[in-house]
């Protein structure tokens, strides 16, 4: 099987990193980079706990090849606050309303709801629940991570 | 869960992706999204030594509409992309409607229109407001290319008519009709991003309360999304009153062939095409 080497800028971080053709961005991301954040559930696109930002979209990093991501931009829920440091108004609200059980499906779904209040500064709640249909929580019965979200959209909007 | 084995290809010309294509032949598979073509491969449903990614191939890029030429989709382009163009909400709402209840946010940034066409499964949410528009994949192999209707594109479950040596270079919709009303429904446990257990896609233009033309589509309900030639036959030249449109539906229930499977019965799914028949052709009376 070929090798190939990626070049891709994760998190602001530039890396040049060699893989097969089969290996995922998401084990390029756990394995190679040691970015452990980024979770792996089901393993087939079905639950988001993988999703990360490419380019500026979000995507299941498990079903997203390495290679394709090559030239790429990542971002992983390692990279959504700022550098110094401080939390995304998503990941304050998160903390703030409970919204986090477990912790698995969350930075999944932390990464789910920056994309969506990058796209709409005044999401209704239908509009939230469609965001995250892709992040699947075992735990909380979403209302909390509902509430967290509306709360982000009104600390962060216009 | 792990990916098996297998060479991967990024051409970035058409030429390079044909002549890797006439190369590998049956041992490659194109993949556009890859968001259903990678989940086969690490289950083991589908195999490949050499996986062709388009995405790189510019050509095959792309959504664009005019008046005279419609729409076209590139074969790379994301059903994101596809739902959020303007043409396609003002022109062809039926499509924007099937985009928008398809998959998650998180596969809708990768999977293709093209992509959801080439599995070729019975349920795929674009074939049925594709159909009704009329819309055409423009195929290519070294030897030549050539237009298909989507209707003529399937095969049967997971099978098309192209060649191992094809590839879909774009999908042309014509530029919908003068008065067209079109009505996409599906019905599904939760209603947006699972999979359908009945989708439907009518296409009406009415003179007054007169069946000028109808074409109604189904999925799911048969090897293939099917045309409802029958249901069609019903409405055509008629009045749209309840009468006919309880005939209609009637009409749709009983030539509908569906299978029992993990979603629902056979009688399930054949009485949900009478129902969603009839609601459709019921919003359509009223709207014109």
């Amino acid at each position: 099987m070929r090798r190939a080497l990626v070049h891709l800028t994760v998190n602001g971080d530039r890396y040049c990193v060699a893989v097969r053709s089969n290996t995922l961005l998401v084990e390029l991301l756990r394995d190679h980079l040691r970015l452990t954040g980024t979770k792996v559930g089901c393993g087939t696109g079905d639950c988001g706990a993988c999703t990360v930002f490419l380019n500026g979209r979000t995507v299941n990093s498990c079903l997203t090849l390495a290679v394709e991501a090559d030239g790429g931009e990542i971002t992983t829920i390692e990279g959504i606050a700022s550098p110094a440091g401080e939390l995304h108004p998503v990941q304050a609200a998160f903390i703030e309303h409970g919204a986090t059980q477990c912790g698995f499906c969350t930075p999944g779904m932390v990464v789910s709801a920056v994309q969506l209040l990058r796209d709409e500064h005044r999401p209704s709640e239908e509009c939230i629940r469609h965001a995250i249909a892709g992040n699947l929580c075992r735990c909380t019965g979403y209302t909390k991570i509902v509430e967290a979200i509306e709360a982000a959209a009104e600390r962060s909007g216009p | 869960m792990r990916l098996p084995p297998f060479d991967y290809h990024a051409p970035h010309t058409l030429e390079e992706l044909l002549t890797l294509l006439a190369q590998h032949g049956p041992a490659a598979r194109v993949m556009g999204g890859g968001t259903d073509l990678l989940r086969a491969l690490k289950t083991g449903k589908v195999c490949c030594e050499h996986l062709i990614g388009v995405k790189g191939v510019q050509e095959l890029g792309g959504v664009e509409f005019d008046e005279i030429q419609g729409l076209r989709v590139g074969a790379h382009a994301v059903l994101a992309d596809v739902e959020r163009h303007p043409a396609v909400r003002a022109r062809y709402p039926a499509l924007a409607a099937a985009l928008d209840t398809l998959a998650t946010v998180q596969v809708r940034h990768k999977a293709t229109v093209a992509g959801n066409l080439c599995n070729a499964s019975p349920c795929a949410d674009t074939a049925t407001p594709l159909m009704a528009h009329g819309a055409r994949l423009e195929l290519v192999r070294p030897s030549g290319q050539r237009e298909v209707r989507v209707e003529e594109f399937f095969r049967g479950p997971g099978r098309t008519l192209l060649e191992a040596d094809e590839v879909v270079t774009c999908i042309r919709v014509p530029p919908p009709r003068a008065r067209l009303r079109t009505h996409f429904s599906k019905f599904s446990p939760r209603s947006r991003v699972d999979i359908a257990m009945v989708n439907l896609t009518v296409a009406m233009v009415l003179d007054g309360d007169l069946v000028e033309h109808v074409e109604l589509f189904l999925g799911t309900v048969a090897p293939t999304p099917m045309r409802a030639l029958r249901t069609e036959a019903v409405l055509r030249g008629q009045r749209l009153d309840a009468e006919r449109i309880r005939a209609a539906a009637a009409a749709a229930q009983a030539e509908c062939r569906p299978i029992t499977d993990m979603r629902a019965t056979k009688e399930y799914k054949a009485r949900l095409v009478h129902a969603m028949t009839q609601r459709a052709l019921e919003s359509l009376a009223v709207v014109r």
